[in-house]
């Protein structure tokens, strides 16, 4: 809590929409949600990742220890260590939904200024433990790509190109998930940032291609405050974002059966998560992005020392 | 239902409030760009209807309760039995005034006043229990006791009631309650309630006063108004009718005025009005400039008369829902041009020294169109006679025994004779067999002046001159006359100052003759030159005319009574109605001193009537019986209640109003009710706010 104290105090100043248009800013809070997530961290939440075991082979002198089998050394008592299929670095892929819908924020920022905060964030984490980083910002199409890279000095060109983005055009992630299944066939991490509002079947479809080449996938269901609580009173006209409908009624008419539609559709996705055996994240934007981004890798870590 | 401050209803359009406020409501929508839209628009499509209804019955329920708070103010009320608020006291002693008046007769196209307050008086009576007392009193401008005492024979006034007919006479309540209160006086113990029921004309309640201290006198005694309808029915009525010349004659036009007053709210247009005399068709119409409401305008018509005697006149207008007052009528006396006939020799030399000359000129003076003809006697015939209004003899040395039996004739069927003698052959006059028939005989000619005496005088024609301020007898002398001794039965006109009678007069079967002791000379006496000679001749004309029927004008109720030449005493009397087809009989001609007398008892229907003797032609009296006026103004007042000896407040929910009921205020029930739609609109909107 006291991690998610001080993260929470630094990200304020930064978060603004203008400031979040700046790469500089963006940069600064990824930079302050990180070093202030690693203040007392002794392990990156991303080590230790599913790599396949390959074969034994002796311990020699200077190998590190985690990776003894424990097992084999109480049957022979010899000392042997666990050697994996693959021992290379991580790769995150980072999708970021920049459609029409990402664009509404009842408070200052968008649902996209979010999204694109936690991405930076999550970018710098990664990029700041060696581990490599891909971004794919998309609507129906690709709207931009950065290619993997573990240079640190790239997480610049990150931000610089993230905050640039504006939100436009109609969601389909479902595209975005295959088009990094079918371009990385290497094990990977997608964590993918989207308000989902889509066709829930090709959502779990396009979630069934990455995990079919073992990709890990990671859920951030990106959701303004008022799209949970539709707090609205007195007359409104609702314009929709990426649909022509208009309506006008009077909001706490209608509160308790849009809550309910809301609700089950976060019910949905959670479940396609579950099946899928991805992560699902709500990202609440009346939150902090320190305290959505600090919980889920907090988690994370807790899983890992529990493996 | 009524409202008894209907004012307050104009507050009405406040009902349109929640409409307004639901439209500014709606007006400026806060604009908002929404992602999760198909979300929004399941739950819209699934609770659209509902919405929509809900907000339905939101509205209806608080225009509802906008409207109920609106008429809770404007005080409702609905009319109910007088009684039926609560069953009357018993014992009771209790009496039912029921307005007869001719504007009870005013209807709302269904039934009258009158029914409605004879039903409302029924019910009424339904809650008498067996210990109570009950009497009736109509009410028109005087008291009319049915059943004069409060009686416990309820059915007794039960019957009354059912046969209770309306009246065309005006209203006055007062003398009915005075009577009324004064019975209830009398009566034994229990509570006594003087019941009204009345169409609370104004004109009704203008003794209002005096029946305020009425019932203060009686403080014991309650007084329960039932006001029969809401308010008078709009009425247009003719209220004046007349006729110039007022003696019309036969073939002359007169002209007929006939006032219309307009007593509706409204201006009225092109009301027709027409003429008639007697039971013809019209004879003239003519159709009114537009009358303002309240204001009057007049119709001048013409009317000619083909036939002398006593006619009537019948104005009318198109009838209305009273139309009692739509029809008004005029006894009228058509009279022909008078003729005259002057029996005397013709004579040579200067005719401004005879007799006939002074006589005619006097005729002259007072009978304007009368046709005067001087004839000699010899040439006299019956139908000559019968054709005169009256005969003055000049000559009588003249007319021999033939001449006097046409002259006998013509008097005994109703003709008027006056006899003046001429010279020195005129004495025995009266003692012969032929002149016996005259009321006296001449004598001798006696040379003495004389003067008349100014006291005594009772006869027809000289009883107005007993004034001798104003008519100075004594100045008129003779200085020759004849001895006159008059026969039995005979009165004399004047006598001289030596109790000689100047002339003398009797009734001759139907007729009268006169006979005078003197020449109308002015060697005779000066008399023919004193301006007197006109009007003692015009005296005679008017003495002479034996048909003295009447017309007149009643009001409703009034009796008629007229006197008819006593040879028709015991003659059946027929009234005939310028409203109705046929004569009614309605008596006979009764015996009256000297004179037979028709009197005709409580004639209520106004209209035009003419009285027939049996066994002549001609009508002996018409009378008109018109209404009051003020009884066409059918406005009303607020009756007055009286409970204790004071007076209610007015408006207490106690007055009787509208379709013989009293208005009972729906306060509470409409507090019930506003406080039901209140309750319920606030349950509805609690349950769909907790809904949201």
């Amino acid at each position: 809590m006291k991690l998610h104290a001080v993260a929470k105090e630094r990200e304020q100043p930064l978060f603004d929409p203008e400031a979040l248009a700046r790469a500089e800013s963006l940069g600064l809070m990824a930079r302050s949600i990180v070093e202030g997530y690693r203040v007392g961290a002794h392990r990156s939440p991303f080590q230790g990742f599913a790599l396949e075991f390959a074969q034994h082979r002796e311990y020699t002198a200077g190998d590190d220890l985690r990776h003894l089998d424990w097992k084999v050394l109480g049957k022979t008592d010899r000392y042997f260590l666990k050697q994996y299929e693959q021992d290379t670095n991580l790769v995150a892929w980072l999708l970021l939904d920049a459609s029409e819908s990402m664009d509404y924020g009842s408070a200052k920022i968008t649902k996209l200024h979010y999204a694109k905060a936690c991405a930076a964030t999550l970018a710098h984490a990664i990029l700041l433990q060696k581990d490599a980083v891909g971004l794919e910002v998309f609507d129906v199409g690709i709207r931009d790509q950065i290619e993997r890279t573990d240079n640190q000095g790239k997480i610049h060109e990150i931000l610089r190109r993230l905050a640039v983005i504006e939100a436009s055009g109609k969601t389909d992630v479902a595209a975005a998930m295959e088009r990094v299944a079918l371009a990385f066939r290497r094990r990977g991490i997608a964590v993918v940032f989207s308000d989902f509002f889509e066709d829930e079947d090709r959502l779990e479809h396009g979630i069934q291609r990455l995990r079919f080449l073992r990709h890990e996938v990671i859920l951030f269901h990106v959701l303004d405050h008022q799209e949970i609580a539709f707090e609205f009173r007195g007359s409104c006209r609702f314009k929709g974002l990426e649909t022509a409908s208009s309506i006008q009624l009077a909001p706490e008419d209608y509160r308790k059966d849009y809550l309910r539609a809301i609700g089950e559709f976060q019910a949905r996705i959670r479940r396609i998560a579950e099946r899928n055996a991805c992560h699902y994240v709500l990202a609440d934007t009346s939150h902090p992005v320190a305290e959505v981004l600090g919980g889920y890798l907090s988690l994370r870590l807790r899983m890992g020392r529990s493996r | 239902m009524t409202f008894l401050a209907p004012w307050i209803l104009a507050a009405l359009p406040a009902v349109g409030v929640p409409v307004i406020i639901h439209l500014l409501n709606r007006g400026k929508p806060q604009p908002i760009r929404w992602a999760a839209m198909q979300f929004l628009l399941e739950s819209v499509h699934k609770n659209r209807r509902r919405l929509e209804l809900r907000d339905l019955i939101l509205l209806v329920l608080r225009a509802l309760v906008i409207l109920s708070l609106v008429l809770l103010f404007a005080r409702p009320a609905i009319w109910t039995l007088p009684g039926s608020s609560g069953l009357l006291p018993s014992p009771l002693s209790g009496m039912i005034v029921l307005d007869v008046s001719a504007s009870m007769a005013q209807s709302d196209g269904r039934r009258s006043r009158l029914e409605l307050a004879r039903d409302e008086a029924l019910k009424t009576l339904d809650q008498f229990s067996a210990d109570s007392l009950c009497g009736l009193i109509l009410a028109t401008d005087r008291a009319l006791p049915v059943v004069p005492r409060p009686s416990s024979n309820l059915e007794l006034v039960r019957d009354n009631l059912n046969a209770v007919r309306g009246t065309s006479s005006a209203t006055d309540l007062l003398p009915a309650l005075d009577r009324a209160f004064q019975e209830l006086d009398r009566s034994p113990g229990g509570k006594k309630i003087v019941f009204l029921y009345t169409d609370s004309q104004e004109s009704a309640w203008r003794e209002r006063p005096a029946i305020r201290d009425l019932a203060g006198k009686h403080p014991g005694t309650a007084l329960r108004s039932i006001q029969i309808g809401k308010a008078g029915e709009p009425n247009t009525a003719i209220t004046g009718l007349s006729i110039q010349p007022s003696a019309p004659t036969v073939g002359e036009p007169a002209k007929v005025r006939i006032d219309v007053s307009n007593y509706t709210e409204k201006t009225i247009d092109g009301l027709r009005v027409t003429l008639a005399a007697n039971r013809n068709k019209p004879q003239d119409e003519t159709t009114l400039p537009p009358i303002p409401a309240g204001k009057s305008a007049s119709a001048n018509l013409k009317i000619t008369f083909d036939a002398p005697g006593l006619q009537t006149l019948r104005a009318e207008i198109p009838q209305d829902l009273f139309p009692t007052d739509n029809l008004r009528s005029l006894a009228v006396r058509v009279g022909v041009p008078p003729k005259f006939l002057i029996l005397a020799e013709s004579r040579m030399g200067d005719h401004r020294t005879t007799p006939a000359y002074f006589v005619q000129t006097a005729l002259d003076a007072t009978q304007r169109g009368a046709e005067v003809r001087v004839l000699p006697p010899a040439q006299l015939t019956l139908a000559d006679a019968q054709a005169a209004s009256a005969i003055f003899v000049c000559s009588p040395a003249a007319s021999g025994d033939a001449q006097w039996t046409i002259l006998e004739k013509y008097v005994r069927g109703g003709g008027g004779v006056v006899v003046f003698p001429e010279g020195q052959s005129s004495a025995a006059l009266g003692a012969t067999p032929s002149t016996q028939w005259l009321p006296g005989t001449l004598g001798q000619r006696l040379a003495q002046p004389a003067s008349w005496v100014q006291s005594g005088l009772q006869h027809p024609v000289t009883a107005s001159w007993a004034d001798a301020n104003r008519t100075r007898l004594t100045n008129i002398s003779a200085d020759v006359r004849f001895e006159l001794s008059p026969h039995q039965g005979a009165s004399s006109l004047v006598k001289y100052s030596d109790d000689v009678p100047v002339a003398v007069s009797s009734e001759v079967g139907a007729g009268k003759v006169v006979l005078f002791g003197i020449e109308p000379v002015p060697n005779a006496t000066k008399l023919v030159l004193h301006p007197f000679f006109p009007i003692l001749v015009g005296g005679l004309v008017n003495y002479l005319a034996v048909e003295r029927a009447t017309t007149s004008t009643l009001r409703p109720g009034d009796s008629f009574s007229a006197s008819v030449p006593p040879a028709l005493i015991g003659s059946k009397v027929f009234l005939e109605s310028d409203r109705a087809d046929g004569r009614a009989e309605v008596g006979i001609v009764a015996a009256a001193e000297t004179e037979g007398r028709i009197k005709i008892p409580s004639i209520d229907n106004p209209g035009g009537y003419r009285v027939f003797v049996e066994g002549r032609e001609e009508s002996v009296a018409a009378f008109a019986v018109v209404l009051d006026s003020t009884e066409s103004v059918l406005t009303t007042a607020e009756p007055l209640e009286i409970e204790a000896g004071k007076e209610a407040a007015t408006g207490a929910g106690h007055t009787a109003v509208a379709g013989a009921k009293v208005p009972r205020e729906l306060w509470t029930i409409f507090s019930i009710l506003l406080l039901l739609l209140c309750v319920a609109e606030l349950a509805i909107a609690h349950r769909f706010t907790t809904a949201r």
